[in-house]
């Protein structure tokens, strides 16, 4: 089995980029940090706590959802004795989370998601009381009164018309009830900020999750260009589903199965999964071409640029590689010195909304 | 006869008899018998040669006498040898024949284990014909089978081939969709290129509007004097001159209008010729007010034309939210009893905080970056 590379460096003689190491000078780090993360993702959401010094406490859950028949209205203690987070709500039962999922079939319903391709599901109903219980159980309520909270927003996206205004707005008026103050990060900045401090906050983060792959261009922490793709994991099992005359949950096993590098397909299904990740890959750097060159006012960096990415998409075996292969291939503006994958692919982005909490 | 011929008599007889017991007699189903003795066996015989003897030759010699009963003894005796012969000889055969026919029987019995092991034979031949035949056809089942695997294999290829042939072609689409999207793009910037000079169109005839307000305004005030001098009449006709440039004006201005609603306009142009005779001051107030409205339609109009349906849902979205936070007594759950996926990161975010500040007291003078939307 072909093993999984984490890091592709281009051979850039002579042209190293110069990388200043941070020095440490002040704070130890183990003061309580005020504010929360919170990655506001179409498969997952996650939510980040600073504690006292170590690392960030991360607190996640599926972005789903599942309406119990009326019927079984009366069985919520039975729900609760299986640790299943129910809301009962205007005389609807709803179960949230990883668990709804888990029961779909015991009540021959479908799970529902609240969001789709990385924004507000426009044609989910339920969507905002929804999101608000999950976001309310991942948030806990505020340390104090007015608490910041950093929560990510996707680009707006180069391929749908979707909008960030009433995505963003929804957000901000639920935090806003539940006792915070809300702000807005894009969710490849985050990715810049969790992971880029190395390189000065100078590179391309890309957050590649389930709807969606979000795209930034940063110098020196300011984001220089940023954009989205309404596609991401799901687009792939949509697609694998449909060429291999699957259901789409199949494609999604097939693809997450462990073993699974996108190198070495080592059967047809799996061949499809990697048609469409190149797909995906190739798709995303064309337009981060087209982008740049069509953007005004973009940064000229004078070393190579390192390109970082994140989220549960990154995570299979041999992203990196293909990332590295499909870059090679397109005529791309930038240098770029090397393709990495963060350390913790799936924290990136709320550790990027943590520390732009942390700054406040 | 002599007493050496009787026993020779008797020992014939004896030779030529058999002893058998009365039960075996009586086995035989014999219930009655006829019993002669031995002497009287040899009184029969010299009864009958006497008799003989007297018819042949009558009166005899004792010695020819006695020479024929030796004679005729010796023929008896030659008889009865030839008899015992004769018996033993049937014994004999009754022997053999007896001794043949346990042969017979020993050989009717292989006869008959022949022929129950040739029906085995047979039974068994028949079988390995009926197996052979199913081998046989076993063979042609196993061939078949093989030229439908064949055929499914060859279908399988097929319909990878087909497969693969979709999957290029959605490959393609995707390309096209690319294509399509790299078009839209375009036309969204021709939009926007639209949108602006539509504002910037809008922003003259603003301008010149306000222009043509500043023009009424001096008309009037020279109205006034002309009026105050005495010299209305001449005046109005002169005014009548100016206000027709004025309108040869405003239709230049609304030639040159093309996305706007030009009706209000029309109907302005209308009303100043048909309120040409009004007083000025009439005149000048409803000038104003469809310069207003005309402003204000138009502002209208831009408005909605570039407006975000967004911002009317958003407005409705507080509502739900409201709504939602609001009224809570029919809400119920157990949220806040239940244990939640807690992990802890593996990546610290203490670095990135601290090159940050630094980076913000340093080389970077100006605010915390601003969260920018895409270029
Ligand atoms: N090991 C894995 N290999 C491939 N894909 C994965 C793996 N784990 C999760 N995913 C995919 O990642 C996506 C979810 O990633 P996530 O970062 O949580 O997305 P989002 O930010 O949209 O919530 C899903 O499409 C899921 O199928």
């Amino acid at each position: 089995m072909p093993g999984d590379t984490s890091k592709v460096s281009f051979d850039q003689s002579g042209e190293e980029a110069v990388v200043p190491q941070p020095s440490r000078r002040k704070g130890d780090g183990t003061a309580p940090i005020l504010g929360k993360g919170l990655d506001v993702g179409t498969a997952n959401l996650l939510s980040g706590v600073q504690t006292r010094g170590g690392n960030p406490t991360v607190l996640s859950e599926r972005n789903m959802f599942l309406e119990i028949p009326s019927e079984f209205r009366r069985n919520r203690q039975m729900l609760t004795k299986l640790n299943v987070p129910y809301v009962s709500y205007r005389d609807r039962l709803f179960v949230l989370g990883d668990s709804s999922f888990n029961l779909a079939n015991m009540f021959g319903r479908e799970v529902r998601r609240p969001m789709q391709d990385g924004f507000l599901s426009p044609d989910e109903q339920d969507a905002i009381p929804m999101l608000r219980f999950i976001v309310e159980r991942l948030l806990g309520k505020p340390a104090c009164p007015n608490e910041p909270v950093y929560f990510s927003v996707p680009a707006p996206s180069i391929d749908a018309d979707n909008d960030t205004v009433y995505h963003q707005g929804v957000m901000e008026g639920l935090l806003k009830k539940l006792g915070y103050t809300p702000h807005p990060i894009n969710e490849g900045h985050a990715v810049v900020y969790a992971e880029l401090a190395e390189q000065d906050f100078t590179g391309i983060g890309v957050s590649c999750g389930g709807g969606m792959f979000n795209v930034c261009v940063a110098y020196k922490t300011i984001p220089a260009v940023t954009f989205s793709v309404s596609r991401g994991g799901d687009w792939i099992d949509q697609h694998v589903g449909k060429v291999m005359g699957i259901p789409r949950t199949r494609a999604t096993d097939i693809k997450e199965a462990p073993g699974v590098n996108l190198t070495e397909p080592r059967n047809r299904e799996e061949e499809a999964v990697v048609l469409y990740y190149r797909n995906l890959i190739e798709y995303v750097l064309k337009n981060l071409a087209q982008r740049f060159s069509l953007a005004r006012d973009v940064p000229q960096f004078s070393a190579p640029i390192e390109i970082v990415v994140a989220g549960g998409t990154s995570l299979v075996g041999g992203f990196v590689d293909v990332f590295a292969d499909e870059l090679r291939r397109v005529e791309f503006p930038l240098k770029v010195s090397g393709v990495r994958r963060a350390d913790d692919a799936l924290t990136s982005v709320v550790r990027g909304c943590l520390i732009a909490a942390a700054l406040d | 006869m002599k007493r050496e011929d009787r026993r020779n008599v008797a020992s014939v007889i004896e030779a030529n008899t058999e002893r058998i017991t009365l039960k075996e007699l009586a086995a035989k189903g014999k219930s009655h018998v006829r019993v002669i003795s031995g002497r009287k066996v040899m009184q029969l015989i010299q009864a009958v040669v006497d008799e003989a003897i007297a018819q042949q030759v009558g009166e005899v010699t004792k010695e020819d006498r006695e020479r024929i009963v030796q004679d005729a003894t010796r023929r008896f005796q030659h008889v009865s040898r030839m008899h015992a012969e004769t018996e033993a000889l049937v014994r004999q055969q009754k022997d053999l024949l007896g001794r043949q026919q346990t042969q017979i029987k020993q050989l009717e019995k292989t006869q008959a284990t022949l022929g129950k092991q040739l029906a085995q034979e047979r039974r068994l031949s028949a079988e390995r014909e009926k197996t052979a035949r199913l081998h046989a056809e076993t063979l042609e089942g196993a061939q078949s089978h093989l030229r439908e695997t064949g055929e499914r294999e060859r279908r399988m290829t097929r319909a990878i081939r087909k497969l693969d042939q979709r999957l290029q072609n959605s490959r393609l689409t995707i390309d096209n969709y690319d294509r399509e999207i790299d078009r839209l793009a375009g036309q969204v910037q021709e939009d926007v290129t639209l949108i602006e000079e539509l504002q910037e169109h809008v922003r003259e005839r603003e301008h010149e509007l306000q222009r043509m307000h500043g023009l009424m305004q001096a008309l009037n005030e020279e109205v006034a004097a002309a009026r105050a001098r005495g010299t209305e009449s001449e005046t109005v006709s002169e005014l009548r001159g100016e206000l027709g440039e004025m309108r040869s004006f405003l239709k230049s201005l609304e030639e040159r209008e093309r996305a706007g609603d030009t009706t209000a306009v029309e109907a302005l142009f209308e009303r100043l010729h048909q309120k040409q005779a009004a007083t000025k001051v009439e005149m000048e107030s409803s000038f104003q007010a469809r310069l207003d409205e005309t402003l204000d339609h138009i502002g209208k109009a831009l408005q909605a034309a570039t407006a975000k349906p967004i911002d009317r849902r958003v407005e409705a979205t507080d509502v739900v939210i409201s709504k939602l936070f609001d009224d809570e007594t029919d809400m119920e759950s157990n949220l806040q009893s239940l244990d939640l996926k807690v992990s802890t990161a593996k990546q610290s975010i203490l670095k990135s905080l601290e090159r940050l500040k630094e980076l913000r007291g340093s080389d970077l003078e100006e605010d915390p970056p601003e969260e920018v939307a895409g270029t």
